[in-house]
């Protein structure tokens, strides 16, 4: 009959969770400020392309002076 | 403009907390299994989203082409995101490659020893010399005493990586050949065809490099899922049969297999010669002191095999852990009796990356084959000064 795993102890098995633990919340910091830059990179675009916009209504403003 | 995503870490903290429960082995791989996955999908999702919102800007602005692309140089949008997305990646694939280490720690470490060797026979090169083996296809060279094996590039190696693979096993063979001689190694020669002589000729410019870097966990792991999948599954037990790793191997797998890993075009051959000989097991089952006339030159061969595996296992870890392995046999002649000598014939896979996994791997070795054979064949073992 198998046996079931019993080489590990509850301590070990501790460490090993807090390891995941560690791993996995360490990624999602990453992970979050990777997730606001790219927020901020679309927020620079997106003002640049509201002062094109802008900019194109002026200019036609313009003209019609 | 705010990306919509997964909660944030401060929205998981605020999430209510579970009750404690007593963590187990098996919940543990499951609940990192579910985290991985997710891991793995999230820098895709962002991608996504991030570029079908850049798209809802660019279409609601009524600019043109160029104005938009006047845009995009000025902050340096593609630039900046392309460094994003690069970051993302990199995050991605050091968390997965940390998960999966400990996750191969863990098994190496959680499971019993029945397991163990179940596994082993289960990814074990295949029994039969001459047939399809977990990586090689064997075939005979006419009548030339010569096999050739074929790497094929399988479902998790694109031809690039099988070259490197196929390198690094003539790395590894060229290595045992050093610590044990040529007398235990049969003669071989590597073969890559032209194509991807130039991945080769890298390779082997980096034979000096760290062991970490040759074999690294990662690689081990698609190693091993890919032999799972050369099974075809077929072979598998009731889920509730089955040990941590088959199952955490099984679900990568069946991922891997699921996003189309499939390839069978050839990447290179090794040519090898052929060796007659039988199982250390089928020796001892046969032959002993008094009706094997070889018997002390075999002895003589153990005793030089032992030495050479203390200087080898020092930093590598050549896996062989039953008799009835043809990692390694007694070589016989034509009409099958012992010659003396002893023949290495699987040269690869020798490489452990992580420490404690060579320690584990060496003292079994030491337990299931050293100790035995010391025994049996009357030598004393080499104590170090």
């Amino acid at each position: 009959m198998r046996k079931k795993s019993s080489k590990i102890s509850k301590e070990e098995l501790k460490d090993f969770k807090e390891e995941f633990d560690r791993i996995i919340d360490e990624y999602r910091r990453n992970f979050e400020e990777l997730k606001k830059e790219r927020s901020n990179i679309l927020s620079d675009f997106e003002k640049a392309v509201s002062k094109k916009k802008l900019e194109k209504v002026r200019g036609k403003l313009g003209q019609w002076k | 403009m705010e990306i919509e995503n997964e909660p944030s870490a401060e929205e998981r903290k605020r999430e209510p907390e579970k009750p404690e429960e007593e963590e187990t082995l098996e919940g543990i791989v499951e609940e990192v299994s579910a985290e991985a996955e997710q891991i793995r999908q999230a820098p895709e999702t962002l991608i996504q989203e991030t570029d079908a919102a850049v798209q809802k800007i660019i279409e609601g602005s009524g600019l043109s082409p160029a104005e938009i692309e006047t845009a995009e140089r000025e902050t340096q949008l593609k630039e900046r995101l392309g460094q994003n997305d690069w970051q993302l990646q990199r995050i991605t694939r050091k968390t997965l490659d940390s998960i999966q280490a400990l996750v191969e720690l863990l098994a190496e470490e959680g499971i019993s020893e029945e397991e163990r060797n179940a596994l082993f026979a289960k990814f074990g090169v295949a029994k039969e010399p001459f047939g399809r083996g977990a990586f090689y296809n064997v075939y005979e060279l006419g009548d030339t005493g010569l096999a050739l094996k074929e790497l094929k590039l399988n479902y998790l190696f694109g031809p690039e990586e099988a070259v490197k693979m196929l390198a690094r096993h003539e790395i590894e063979a060229e290595r045992i050949r050093e610590y044990f001689g040529n007398d235990f190694i049969p003669e071989f020669c590597f073969v890559y065809p032209d194509k991807h002589r130039a991945v080769f000729e890298k390779e082997k410019a980096q034979k000096g490099m760290e062991k970490a870097k040759l074999y690294d966990l990662p690689t081990f792991i698609k190693i091993q899922i890919d032999r799972r999948l050369q099974e075809g599954f077929r072979r598998r037990d009731a889920p509730e049969e089955q040990g941590i790793t088959a199952r955490a191997f099984q679900r990568l797998g069946a991922e891997m297999k699921k996003r189309g890993f499939f390839r069978t075009e050839a990447a290179g051959v090794m040519v090898q010669e052929r060796v007659k000989g039988i199982t250390f097991a089928e020796f001892f089952q046969r032959f002993n002191k008094d009706n094997c006339p070889a018997w002390l030159a075999l002895r003589e061969s153990v005793a030089k095999f032992l030495q050479a595996s203390g200087k080898f296992n020092e930093k590598y870890a050549m896996l062989w852990h039953r008799f009835d392995s043809d990692n390694i046999m007694v070589e016989t002649d034509e009409k099958g009796a012992p010659t003396g000598r002893i023949r290495i014939l699987d040269l690869n896979f020798t490489e452990r990356s992580a420490e404690p996994i060579r320690k584990k791997v060496n003292e079994k070795t030491e337990k299931k084959i050293w100790e035995p054979l010391r025994k049996a064949f009357d030598i004393e073992e080499e104590k170090e000064d």
